[in-house]
């Protein structure tokens, strides 16, 4: 393994037989790819719960700011599957990151959008395509950077930064919007897949096998 | 904190129930209910699908006020000058060129049940006419005729929940999780229970994909196919014997017509595999229940009735019907098209499809709403209206209710120029369309969330819908505004509210006599038949294997197959078939004003094309291409998809912009006069300035939208660019 590699995908702590007990693995939604009809209700869930948290609007019939979900329904081959970011244990976006951006807070991978510089390192670097980089909305409005303008009419361009899924973190009631919208129920919420025996991580993964 | 409404969804005929969350007079959400049918989900219309009621003029202006066309611009009225003006103008026209020269509509979208029986009821006893259709026409009209002949009732026989316990599900023309997503669920949880899928569709679809079998038939070749399978079933013995001796009639008749139908000579009119026909007939045969799904892919075709009495003899040859989780399932599109259908919105029939040629029934009728002589003969049939007007001169007025034919309509140019030739057009809606641009009289009305109601589901499903905000603007609901063209053409009516319409019409409908309010109220719905005030409803039909047929046996049918009407030549060398989206509804008045719904696609829309088609005209996935037909030519993006055989291609007609019903031919079912939507002929052109057509797109779009009143505002904000 060359040493570039090898630093991508260091761990992120050294902890021992103790802390692995308590540690709070990652949590990520798993779609069953299989089943998905491809209808999208996710997609509108997600930006809907992102949208109240940001202050935008009551939710998403009423607001005036692009529709931009942190899940997206994509073809892959035959079938049609969501895809977001699975929280990955060694979260190569973090590491990618030059400013500290991204973090890990109860197995969740979050991104600090103020501290984020729109770099897209964390774009590249992701191995599922499950970031972008959006502008930033501020109640209704897209938040603009005096610094940096458009070289013909010195318009103000819009703030970026890196935008993925957060387990619905802002909003916190348990479930993913995602989860909770999907008429064919075929997102599930998989919690502490790493720290469990290896039945249970079965039974998380493959419940109907 | 927000309160809230429980209503049913106005979009596909799933009848999903949800809560509307309503703050400070508006609504600012939705939450699914846990209806019979929808069991706590919704699809994504389900959920964004409300925005619509605030107005915001995304794509069209909601209708405040009434209008009047003088010297030929439209200009706002009071109530009463609109009221009397119809009233008058329609009276003078009847009394000059007779009752039957006047046309209506029934609206099988948000007006519901109670709307559509105060209009049926309006255009037989005020103005004397059977001249009474909707859009059930151009969709599910074929279901109708075909499934009464074969069953004796045109509805689903099963119930949409049984569609989840049934051993095997045969799926012919019908793209649920599009049309239907609530519906598609069903079918994915069916095959997690074990089920087997069985699909007949030119496309790959996304049932076709989870299927245990994909029978990819040539469009216009459902017939032979069908009669393939009734082959199979008979020469191979797999039928079921007893059944058919017992419970059908016309065997001889039917053996005879399917002899030629070998699954060899299916195959070359298919293009479905001899193996493939013979191997789907054994496995459909062989399931302990099976239940056949189909939707526009059967309807939408000039031979549309044949095949769907010939699938209802498949049900009728294997003994799938009279019993739970079997049957035949027509899977009504519109929310209340169902329900216009119960509402008696047709030529030919009363609320509760009592025949209008029965003397006892029109006898009836006449006593319960005091008219001397109701009408005796059919009505036109909505299909038949432009050639009516421009071949036959025979129509002077039209009604539209709650419809949009330019836009939902095949042949728009020759509908458009037929309006236009009409001495008087009344457009009762709540969005300005197309359609409204050739008014004399707009009349608007309150929107799904602003009244209350009855629809009906697509499994028979009565469901109340309810009132959840106060309308903006001086309008009325559709039932308070016919009534009062009624009462001003001398023939009063006045209804305090829907419940007493609906009893009303429950006291002249033996199925529906027993669905009252309050068991609505109680039951969260009633299934009909429901002919008492102690029966619970009916999950479906047939039980005991009694069709409502006049010999209360299944009657088995098969023809001869013809080929569609208009075939590709060197001109016009593609197939041309309309087909649906999930994040849009028909003629797309209410998505397209929802935001996030319109943000998922919007104009010009799309053009499906296979990927060997694509390389051959030189065009690139999503670029802007021309399309033309013998009557017209659009702009639509392309979609290069493998999902699509060479030679076909598709298209959804929601788009104001790539208006596919510019192209559609108007050839009609000779029976249920439903027009041949999904098959006809087309020529694709590659345009080279890429640049300059999305120029021509958007400004065409903001044209359109001028037109429909949007305000300059409006049209110049950041969000609409």
């Amino acid at each position: 393994m060359s040493g570039a590699r090898n630093m991508l995908y260091r761990p992120t702590s050294r902890m021992g037989a103790a802390d692995r007990t308590s540690a709070v693995a990652s949590s990520f939604v798993v779609a069953d790819g299989g089943q998905c009809i491809g209808c999208k209700a996710c997609e509108l869930a997600c930006f809907a719960v992102h949208s109240q948290a940001g202050g935008i609007g009551a939710s998403v019939g009423t607001v005036s700011v692009p529709v931009v979900p942190k899940v997206y329904v994509v073809r892959a081959g035959d079938a049609y599957v969501p895809v977001q970011c699975r929280h990955c244990e060694n979260a190569p976006c973090a590491h990618a990151c030059p400013v500290q951006a991204i973090r890990q807070e109860d197995g969740v991978v979050m991104i600090d959008e103020e501290r984020c510089i729109g770099c897209t390192s964390c774009v590249l670097a992701c191995p599922f395509g499950a970031i972008e980089v959006t502008p930033v909305y501020r109640a209704g409005h897209v938040v603009t950077q005096s610094g940096l303008t458009r070289h013909a009419n010195r318009a103000a361009l819009p703030r970026t930064a890196a935008s993925k899924c957060d387990l619905c973190a802002e909003t916190a009631d348990g479930q993913p919007a995602c989860v909770e919208a999907c008429p064919n129920q075929v997102l599930r919420l998989a919690k502490g897949a790493v720290d469990s025996p290896p039945e249970r991580r079965r039974e998380v993964f493959f419940p109907r096998l | 904190m927000a309160d809230k409404v429980l209503t049913v969804c106005p979009y596909c005929g799933s009848g999903c129930q949800l809560h509307l969350l309503v703050d400070k007079g508006q609504v600012i959400g939705a939450e699914p209910a846990d209806g019979r049918t929808n069991e706590g989900t919704l699809c994504l219309k389900g959920h964004y699908g409300w925005d619509f009621l605030n107005d915001p003029q995304i794509l069209t202006a909601r209708l405040r006020k009434p209008m009047i066309r003088k010297n030929g611009v439209m200009e706002e009225v009071e109530w009463e000058e609109a009221i009397q003006y119809t009233a008058e103008r329609l009276s003078a026209i009847k009394e000059k060129y007779g009752p039957d020269s006047i046309m209506g509509t029934g609206s099988a979208r948000g007006p519901g049940n109670e709307a559509n029986y105060v209009m049926q009821k309006f255009m037989r006893a005020v103005i004397g006419t059977n001249n009474i259709d909707h859009c059930a026409r151009v969709c599910h009209g074929p279901s109708v005729a075909g499934l009464t002949y074969s069953l004796g009732d045109g509805a689903m026989s099963n119930s949409i929940p049984e569609i989840e316990h049934s051993d095997l599900l045969f799926v012919f023309g019908y793209n649920a999780p599009e049309t239907h997503p609530i519906v598609a669920r069903r079918i994915v949880a069916a095959k997690q229970r074990g089920a087997k899928i069985i699909v007949c569709d030119p496309r790959m679809t996304e049932t076709g994909r989870i299927s245990d079998m994909w029978l990819p038939l040539k469009g216009g070749s459902n017939m032979a196919l069908v009669n393939a399978f009734g082959h199979v079933l008979v020469h191979e013995g797999l039928y079921d014997k007893r059944y058919v001796e017992a419970n059908t009639e016309g065997f001889a008749e039917y053996v005879d017509s399917i002899k030629k139908y070998t699954p060899e000579y299916a195959e070359g009119i298919t293009g479905v595999k001899a193996a493939d026909i013979r191997a789907a007939m054994r496995e459909y045969a062989k399931a302990p229940t099976a239940t056949i799904l189909y939707g526009m892919g059967v309807c939408q075709f000039s031979q549309a009735v044949d095949v769907v009495k010939g699938l209802a003899s498949l049900a009728l040859l294997t003994g799938n019907l009279g019993k739970p989780n079997v049957g035949i399932g027509p899977v009504r599109g519109q929310n209340n098209v169902q329900g216009s259908c119960d509402m008696g919105a047709l030529p030919n029939v009363y609320p509760g499809y009592q025949d209008v040629t029965d003397t006892a029934v029109r006898k009836k009728f006449e006593k319960a709403w005091g008219v001397e002589q109701l009408p005796r003969k059919k009505g036109y049939s909505l299909t038949e209206v432009p050639h009516l007007i421009l071949k036959e001169n025979k129509l002077k007025a039209y009604y539209i209710f709650g419809e949009d034919p330019v836009q939902s309509d095949p042949n728009a140019a020759e509908l458009r120029e037929a309006l236009d030739q009409l001495e008087f057009v009344v457009v009762q809606d709540i969005f300005m369309n197309k359609t409204a641009l050739h008014a004399d009289v707009i009349l608007p009305s309150t929107a799904w969330g602003e009244h209350d109601g009855v629809y009906s589901s697509a499994d028979r499903g009565f469901q109340r819908i309810r009132k959840a905000v106060e309308p903006q603007g001086d309008v009325k609901p559709d039932w308070a505004i016919i009534s009062e063209v009624a009462t001003a053409m001398g023939y009063p009516m006045s209804y305090a509210n829907t419940e007493e319409i609906w009893d009303e019409m429950r006291s002249l409908c033996p199925l529906f006599a027993g669905a009252s309010y309050q068991k609505m109220e109680d039951q969260g719905g009633v299934q009909w038949p429901c002919p008492t005030e102690d029966h619970p409803g009916t999950p479906y039909l047939y039980k005991g294997n009694q069709f409502s047929t006049p010999s209360g046996k299944g009657r088995l049918f098969a023809c001869e197959w013809r080929p569609p009407q208009e075939q590709p030549d060197a001109k016009f060398p593609l197939v041309l078939s309309t087909v649906r989206e999930v994040g849009h509804y028909s003629v797309r008045t209410m998505t397209g004003n929802c935001r996030a719904l319109r943000q998922l696609s919007d104009e010009p829309g799309f053009i499906q094309i296979s990927p060997q088609d694509a390389t051959d005209l030189n065009i690139l996935d999503g670029e802007i291409v021309a399309i033309s037909s013998r009557r017209g030519r659009i702009m639509a993006r392309a979609q290069v998809s493998d999902r699509v055989q060479q030679g076909a291609t598709y298209m959804t007609y929601h788009w104001w912009v790539g208006a596919c019903n510019e192209l559609t031919a108007d050839f009609l079912d000779p029976v249920s006069k439903t027009p041949e939507l999904k098959y006809c002929a087309i020529r694709l052109e590659r345009i080279a300035d890429q640049a300059q057509a999305e120029r021509d797109v958007h400004e065409s779009y903001q044209r359109i939208r001028r037109q429909m009143n949007v305000h300059e505002a409006v049209l110049a904000d950041k969000v609409t660019r």
